[in-house]
């Protein structure tokens, strides 16, 4: 008779520790998955920073490159090269010379 | 010992119940009141940008980058009246004009678009509160006045307002790209991770047939003869025959679209397809071209010029020289106008009529550019014997520039009259061609004899008539000279003094590359095409020929100062060359040698020759520097000095 009591109440306390550890595991999970969802979040934010930041570098090298193919189509027109060979006094050629390569 | 076991776990439950204060918190941002977190993204546009214009080789003639513009916060600005002070000399924007601005109530207000970078580093200089700078894109033209008039412009919004730049605004102005992004404490941009990201499309990339250096040409030998014969005006236009290709298209005087405000709205036309004008003896072709399609003439037939004076119904009507008997090609060599007249009267007017239609007069040419005139051409059935005699010598009848450009095109080209191209393709903002402009012929205008038969004639117009002044030694060049009278406004009749001057010609005749039309308005003292015309066909003419590096049709005789130096230098190369090659083993460089002077070399070295072309060697393969071996066969290139 008391051995059955004592195999009672130890099932009893069995039980009780399992849910226990039922209830620790599930929270457990719950708080990893949530981790896991903040982490991704982050993840996420960080790398929409990143292509914010790349989507602008894109645009400024975008424009660098306009602003230098204005300045080599400027620059290397006729009417801009007339003008400088005018003002250091380069005239026309009327000879011709025969450069040997 | 209880009472430490006690405060432990009042630290803990504090611990505890903080820790679950946060992971509440961020459970609830991060999941419940997700909604309010997307809300506070904001759609940001990502600007796209306008396509370029590009010339035939890809040269970029419009093109768009970021310009600083000035604004202002009124209602930040303190002392209105000393920074109107300050701002107007550098923004050269008058002082009251500024105060205006500054004084007006409001949060914005723009002070200056587009400031120059001297302007934008005196205003950061100076630091102003309230004062500001945003990035705005600008349209430059770094050719400057270079075709001014079929690039057109934009207005400050973007939009294209005249030209290419109108024609082709669907097309230029692409479309802006967005995302959902959220500024944060630093400034810095968070894209949204639940919305996707549209990039922006550029505008695409327009290329032109017209090609640059030409057209520089072109705008060049056309100032220069509008200056020397003060001149009112003038257009030249360059197009391939066969395809029909715009090389170059010039209007004088020129306007520069990057100051479009700056010039009169009328010099904004493209007058070379806006307006017409009495072409003269240029037209006599398109009789010429009537009377021999139709078997009514040959070019040997004889007519009477009537010693310079011929009466119709009350009309008198003048040759500049009296002629006595002529031919038909004679008519057109000395442009008699009394010939033409007796030509046309033979053919009849609705044959005339017919012709002219034919050659596309009268009709849109389909160019693709905005304000194209059809011209004048009354219906035959309209017409007086008065008015046919004048139409025959090219008066009473207005036509453009393009269109009489294209009428010589279509004998170039052995009778096919072609549609003008002027843009060669559109490519997307990817680089991938979306439209191609390919060669369009309209219709058979002549027969392939009779356009043969025309050149010929037009030959002879340059080599002993009255386009002299366009020969060019060593290439067979032909044309048709004009000298129209013009209308004047006051009276309503023709002008005594004022005319236009034309030359329209191509070559080589034997296989024309090019045609070439000229057209002055109003020159002075002189106003023949032969003398005032020609000479600008002539100019241009040796530009193609340079540029090209075209072959000429025969032998030619180049007058070149210090000649003998050259000779004793070219001789003492040659020798050098034959020298080196020998003694080394290696491929000599032949460039530039003639293909007797390379044989020889090539001979002692025992090397195989192939040869294509004529002239002097302008490229070989195996390349000079080449280790000789046996059996080496030498590939030479020849063609024009």
């Amino acid at each position: 008779m008391t051995i059955a009591v004592w195999a009672r109440s130890n099932k009893k306390v069995k039980a009780s520790v399992w849910s226990t550890k039922w209830v620790i595991l599930n929270v457990l999970l719950i708080l990893f998955f949530c981790f896991v969802y903040v982490w991704l979040s982050v993840q996420n934010i960080r790398l929409g920073y990143q292509i914010a930041e790349a989507m602008e570098v894109q645009k400024q090298l975008k424009e660098k490159n306009h602003v230098l193919k204005l300045e080599w189509t400027y620059l290397t027109s006729p009417t801009y090269l007339k003008t400088k060979a005018e003002k250091l006094g380069l005239k026309y050629p009327k000879e011709v010379i025969v450069l040997q390569r | 010992m209880k009472g430490i076991k006690f405060k432990l776990t009042i630290v803990l439950a504090i611990f505890v119940f903080f820790t679950l204060c946060l992971i509440v918190q961020a459970f609830w941002l991060q999941i419940i009141d997700v909604s309010k977190f997307k809300k506070g993204f904001k759609k940001v546009i990502i600007p796209c940008k306008r396509g370029v214009i590009y010339d035939r080789h890809g040269e970029p003639l419009a093109i768009t980058v970021q310009t600083p513009s000035l604004y202002a916060c009124p209602d930040l600005i303190d002392n209105p009246k000393k920074i109107a002070k300050i701002l107007s000399p550098i923004l050269k924007i008058d002082e009251k004009e500024l105060l205006k601005k500054l004084k007006r109530k409001g949060e914005f207000i723009w002070l200056k678009r587009w400031l120059s970078a001297e302007e934008v580093k005196k205003l950061e200089r100076l630091n102003i509160k309230g004062l500001g700078f945003r990035l705005e894109n600008r349209r430059y033209y770094p050719h400057s006045f270079l075709a001014g008039q079929v690039l057109g412009f934009v207005g400050i919004d973007g939009k294209g307002l005249e030209g290419i730049e109108r024609k082709f605004d669907k097309f230029l102005i692409g479309k802006d790209g967005y995302y959902y992004g959220l500024k944060d404490a630093r400034g810095y941009i968070s894209l949204s991770p639940r919305h996707p990201i549209k990039p922006a499309e550029d505008g695409a990339s327009i290329y032109l047939s017209l090609d640059y250096k030409i057209q520089y040409a072109v705008e060049e030998s056309l100032k220069k003869a509008i200056k020397k014969w003060q001149a009112r005006a003038g257009s030249v236009i360059v197009l391939v025959p066969q395809t029909g290709e715009i090389l170059a298209m010039a209007n004088y005087p020129f306007f520069d679209p990057n100051h479009f405000r700056n010039a009169y709205p009328y010099l904004w036309r493209n007058h070379a397809i806006a307006d017409v004008f009495e072409p003269g003896s240029t037209f006599k072709v398109v009789l010429l071209a009537a009377a021999l399609n139709e078997n009514i003439w040959t070019p040997h037939d004889i007519l009477y010029g009537e010693k310079g004076k011929y009466c119709i119904e009350n009309a008198v009507f003048h040759d500049v020289k009296p002629f006595g008997w002529l031919s038909v090609e004679h008519t057109i060599i000395y442009s008699s106008n009394i010939g033409a007249i007796k030509i046309g009267e033979k053919i009849g007017k609705n044959c005339f009529y017919k012709y002219i239609k034919k050659f596309g007069f009268g009709e849109k040419t389909g160019i693709d550019l905005d304000g194209e005139a059809n011209g004048l051409i009354r219906p035959a059935e309209q017409w007086t014997a008065v008015d046919t005699a004048a139409a025959c010598f090219g008066q009473g009848i207005a036509i453009t520039a393009l269109q009489l450009a294209l009428a010589y095109a279509a004998i170039a080209n052995n009778g096919k009259l072609m549609r003008p191209i002027i843009v060669k393709s559109i490519r997307n903002f990817l680089g991938k061609e979306i439209m191609h402009f390919s060669p369009e012929i309209k219709r058979q205008v002549i027969s392939k004899k009779t356009a043969f038969q025309i050149k010929k004639i037009l030959r002879k117009v340059v080599l002993k008539g009255t386009g002299q002044e366009a020969e060019i030694a060593g290439y067979n060049v032909a044309g048709k000279t004009g000298t129209a009278q013009k209308i004047d406004l006051e009276t309503g009749r023709y002008s005594p003094n004022k005319h236009i001057a034309s030359f329209v010609g191509f070559f080589p005749v034997e296989n024309p590359r090019v045609v070439i039309a000229v057209i002055i308005d109003e020159p002075r003292p002189v106003s023949y095409g032969g003398i005032v015309a020609a000479p600008v066909f002539k100019e241009i003419a040796e530009y193609i020929i340079w540029q090209w590096q075209l072959p000429p049709s025969s032998r030619i005789v180049r007058v070149v100062k210090n000649e003998d130096k050259l000779i004793k230098e070219s001789q003492e190369i040659y020798k050098n060359k034959e020298k080196i090659a020998v003694s080394n083993g290696i491929m000599p460089d032949l460039h530039g040698l003639s293909l007797r002077q390379a044989m020889k070399i090539l001979q002692k070295l025992k090397i195989k020759v192939k040869i294509k072309g004529s002239g002097i060697v302008v490229k070989q393969n195996p390349v000079p520097g080449t280790h000789l071996k046996e059996g080496m066969i030498c590939l030479l290139e020849l063609g024009a000095d």
